[in-house]
């Protein structure tokens, strides 16, 4: 039923992804959109407000704030209080670099507000080449403050070759301030496209990953694994990506993807400035392209009225085609060899295929 | 049936909106969603905690005949958000 649902399209997003700012003080290797410098012509203070006086009207239930930094914004906490006194669960994603007791004292008193800080390694070694110099000791300090102040957060790790070992120590470090664990998928888009090669996991920590992941049920994902998670996990949340389906994104100039993966012109829905959210959701031609997706070559699986083919933008930025499978789902893994081959016979060098 | 004679309203934390297929329920803690397909027998409105289930479904059978296997099914759906803490009966 909640396939069939989301492929007719909800009424509006369950959750919008909000990229608030390009602007970042740090500049990670996997950043999936290549921040750093403010984008020009960044919605204005007055512009975030009518936005969230839309997503409010037509029900979105949540808004998860990413950029780049949103702390960097000065307009961020009347932006937060305003979303917040509006009913919108708030989700920001910030780096943690930004938060002191000042900060965190603040945020103490919002309600249904959570953060996620960005940490990628249990230690400085590996953290800091992700991340940037000095940048563990500064995260640390950030999350001590969030957890003095009860401040309910998560750790937010995204899985690379680096930081797989230490996931048992990441998720006890979690713990120990008070938080989760939430693990997201390295996905090669952005300043990800340079760092794949050294940086992803390699098949055999996936592989790993997925076990570890069935005997640490608390541990969070978001929608980032369904393609590799067992079933028992995954009946208790999103099973399929949520692109097009259950969420959107919007950019920091006001532009409306299907995901924050799938940022590039190809897969604009359109731009905020000029339409409403709502005239997007319901009559993109990208959006319903998406909600429609077919993987051919997925359809025989035994996991696929599950997974429906997997996550499109990992496919998309592997081979330049949405309809192609997720390679890093358990079956692809499992069987690499086989599926390589035969996906390799259809499919031209270089060919973008996005209808 | 008690069950009829129930009034609901929204849990805290949960908010609801309709859908084509029925009702969309959201609760920020995970966050979780719930998926109830029930068409237009049951809206958003209901949950107010001011109408018992019994008067609601006689107004909807009045316009549209409602078997008594939905009506049952219906209840049982309530009685599960109810133990989801989607919803709690007033």
């Amino acid at each position: 039923m909640i396939a069939k649902a989301a492929q007719q399209g909800l009424s509006a997003p369950v959750n919008v992804t909000w990229e608030i700012t390009s602007r970042c003080n740090l500049s990670c290797c996997h950043c999936l959109s290549d921040a750093g410098v403010a984008s020009p012509g960044e919605l204005s203070r007055e512009e975030c407000r009518q936005i969230v006086d839309q997503l409010a009207a037509i029900k979105v239930f949540q808004i998860n704030i990413g950029g780049g930094e949103p702390f960097l914004r000065e307009d961020f906490p009347d932006f937060l209080s305003y979303a917040l006194a509006k009913g919108l669960v708030t989700c920001v994603s910030t780096n943690g670099t930004l938060m002191d007791d000042a900060l965190a004292r603040w945020l103490s008193a919002l309600k249904m507000l959570y953060l996620q800080v960005s940490l990628d390694g249990a230690t400085p070694e590996v953290n800091d080449r992700i991340r940037g110099e000095g940048t563990y000791a500064v995260i640390l300090e950030g999350v001590a403050s969030l957890a003095r102040h009860g401040v309910p957060f998560s750790i937010n790790t995204v899985l690379t070759r680096l930081n797989f070992p230490q996931l048992d120590t990441l998720r006890k470090m979690a713990k120990g301030y008070g938080a989760e664990l939430r693990v997201s998928r390295f996905r090669p888009s952005g300043r990800g496209k340079e760092s794949k090669e050294w940086l992803a996991p390699d098949k055999d920590q996936l592989e790993a990953f997925a076990d570890w992941l069935a005997a640490h049920d608390l541990v969070r994902t978001g929608d980032s694994f369904f393609c590799l998670a067992s079933e028992a996990r995954r009946r208790k949340g999103l099973d399929m990506c949520g692109a097009a389906k259950m969420t959107c994104c919007l950019s920091p100039v006001g532009e409306v993807y299907p995901c924050a993966f799938l940022q590039e012109e190809s897969f604009l829905a359109g731009r905020i400035r000029d339409n409403t959210l709502k005239d997007l959701w319901d009559h993109s031609s990208i959006l319903n392209q998406l909600r429609n997706l077919q993987v051919k070559s997925c359809e025989t699986c035994s996991r696929f009225e599950n997974c429906r083919g997997g996550c499109p933008a990992v496919a998309y930025h592997s081979y330049r085609d949405i309809h192609a499978p997720d390679p890093e789902c358990l079956m692809n893994l499992r069987n690499r060899e086989g599926w390589r081959n035969s996906f390799a016979k259809g499919m031209k060098n270089g060919a973008v295929r996005i209808s | 049936m008690n069950v009829l004679r129930k009034k609901y309203k929204l849990a805290p934390g949960t908010q609801v909106r309709e859908e084509d297929f029925g009702l969309l329920f959201y609760h920020r803690d995970g966050p979780r969603l719930f998926w109830v397909s029930c068409g237009r027998l049951l809206e958003s409105r209901f949950f107010s905690g001011e109408i018992p289930l019994e008067q609601w479904l006689r107004e909807k059978a009045s316009q549209t005949p409602v078997p008594e296997s939905r009506l049952l099914s219906l209840a049982k759906t309530l009685d599960q958000l109810k133990e989801k803490g989607v919803i709690v009966d007033c």
